[in-house]
């Protein structure tokens, strides 16, 4: 019959104490949890950045498109007459290009802005709610358009572009 | 020994993994906002470089403004020289006069059927229909998709011109009065107009620039500048067939169309004429529509600033104003590219 081996050496040198893998798991533990915190915040703070750096991207194309369609919009030197009309939330403005027939559409519908000149249509999103009215001068004639945007956190944009042609109106020089 | 040395080693591989994760999700965001960046830089940059051509359009416009002999237009003005030497680094500023020419959406027939400026129409019935185009479909900038079918292959672009004023003394009366109702959005006050525009025509009697307001009425405000009595085109700039064209048509009683011509080409291309020498020139009476034609202001200018790719062109018009006031530009037409 072989000898039952001591057991306080090799206990040592193979084993833990319950006591040591206890403090070993709290130890993993805080560590574990600390890395998810920091790991988590991180991930919160690039999202954020993310979102942030992809609204402002949207909003530059979209103020770089707006502003070249409206610099587009020529009425003549002679007509003063310039209005643009407004159905379920498309605007037309006549004079794309210096054709009273052409005209640049912008729309917004379920969350975005589309801006079309006959040729090419963008769309720009996420927003709120948008609308275009129209920049007047003292005397009342169209010089350009305001684009007013709500984004989804409820904050205000407004984008404003001259047009490319501007009527003639009384002696006083603007 | 082994149990333990493997937990070691989940421990690292878990923090490499998290590592790893943390680094994938950091080039992620840097990737995105660099790619945000780089559209802002191409955005801003575009802006900047059309504000360097805006500002040196500026500086034409105020060269423009500060001419030393307000009373005429030539290409001895200082304004000439001046734009060979741009502020604008590596920029090139080109200036040109786009109102000296007949503009068709004003022209009276007459022009086309007494003078041998009919040549420039295709058919004896032109005149008559781009009269009555202008009725029916309004005047156009884009003059040849207007009144392309109506001219001779390149007539337009170099006899013709979309931007000059309507001088009441040689604007088509029908042209008038569409012209009053555009702008006054008042088509019974544009028939009593042109009633009181076919008195002068009958009358034979020019309409002053002194008179021009009380012609005008409540309003001189909506239709001034654009309808006038100011002479059209400046002879230092306008097209030479034209002028001995126009010279020559017998109702606007020019002596001697051929030495009028010869006259008024040979001193305008010495010096800059005034417009007493230019009716002394011309030798017509006082009362000749010739001098409706004939003056030495240029009304309308297109600027041009190009440097590398990029480009602005303006078209900028002179408002007449009382002798004595000083010269007002307004911008009409503004294109940039890119």
């Amino acid at each position: 019959m072989p000898r039952a081996r001591p057991s306080s050496s090799r206990a040592n040198e193979q084993g833990f104490t319950l006591i040591e893998v206890i403090v070993g798991m709290a130890i993993l533990s805080i560590l574990g949890a600390g890395a998810w915190t920091g790991l988590s915040a991180a991930l919160r703070a690039t999202e954020k950045t993310r979102s942030a750096a992809k609204e402002s991207a949207t909003l530059i194309q979209l103020d770089d498109r707006f502003r070249s369609a409206a610099a587009r919009v020529r009425p003549p030197w002679w007509d003063t007459t310039l209005d643009m009309t407004n159905s379920s939330g498309t605007w037309q403005v006549p004079y794309l290009d210096g054709e009273k027939e052409r005209t640049l559409a912008i729309a917004f519908h379920d969350g975005t802005v589309r801006i079309d000149d006959g040729a090419y249509a963008s769309e720009h999103a996420p927003f709120a709610s948008a609308r275009v009215e129209a920049m007047r001068d003292a005397k009342g004639t169209v010089f350009g358009l305001e684009l007013r945007l709500k984004d989804e956190r409820g904050r205000d944009v407004s984008m404003t572009a001259r047009l490319g042609g501007f009527p003639l109106r009384g002696s006083e020089a603007p | 020994m082994t149990s333990r040395a493997s937990q070691e080693g989940s421990a690292s591989l878990l923090v490499l993994a998290g590592l790893l994760l943390c680094a994938a999700a950091a080039a992620g965001g840097v990737l995105v906002i660099e790619f945000a960046l780089a559209g802002e830089r191409r955005s801003g940059r575009a802006y900047e470089a059309r504000m360097a051509l805006i500002k040196e359009t500026a500086r034409v416009i105020a060269l423009l403004a500060d001419d030393e002999t307000p009373e005429a237009d030539s290409p001895s003005d200082e304004v000439w020289r001046r734009i060979k030497e741009p502020s604008l680094e590596g920029a090139e500023v080109g200036l040109e006069d786009v109102s000296s020419a007949l503009n068709p959406n004003w022209a009276q027939k007459s022009v086309f059927e007494k003078t041998e400026l009919k040549s420039l129409l295709k058919g004896n019935d032109a005149a008559d229909e781009l009269q009555q185009r202008r009725e029916d479909k309004g005047f156009s900038m884009d003059l040849d998709a207007a009144y392309g079918d109506l001219f001779e292959e390149s007539a337009l672009p170099t006899y013709f011109t979309a931007y000059g004023y309507a001088n009441i003394n040689t604007t088509d009366e029908f042209a008038l009065r569409s012209l009053y109702a555009l702008r006054t959005q008042d088509a019974a006050g544009a028939e009593i107009f042109h009633a009181k525009v076919q008195g002068l025509l009958q009358e034979k009697r020019m309409l002053t620039r002194e008179r021009l307001r009380d012609f005008l009425g409540t309003e001189y405000d909506e239709l001034f500048p654009v309808m006038n009595a100011e002479p059209i085109m400046n002879v230092h700039f306008m097209n030479h067939r034209v002028l001995r064209e126009l010279l020559a048509y017998s109702e606007l009683k020019v002596p001697d169309p051929d030495a009028a011509a010869a006259a008024l080409l040979d001193a305008a291309g010495e010096a800059e004429l005034g417009e007493e020498e230019l009716k002394g020139l011309i030798g017509a009476p006082e009362e000749s529509r010739i001098y409706q034609y004939l003056g030495v202001n240029t009304w309308f200018w297109r600027i041009t600033v190009r440097r590398g790719t990029a480009s602005a062109r303006t078209i900028v018009a002179r408002v007449p104003v009382d002798g004595g006031e000083p010269r007002k530009y307004m911008i009409v037409e503004q294109r940039t590219s890119p």
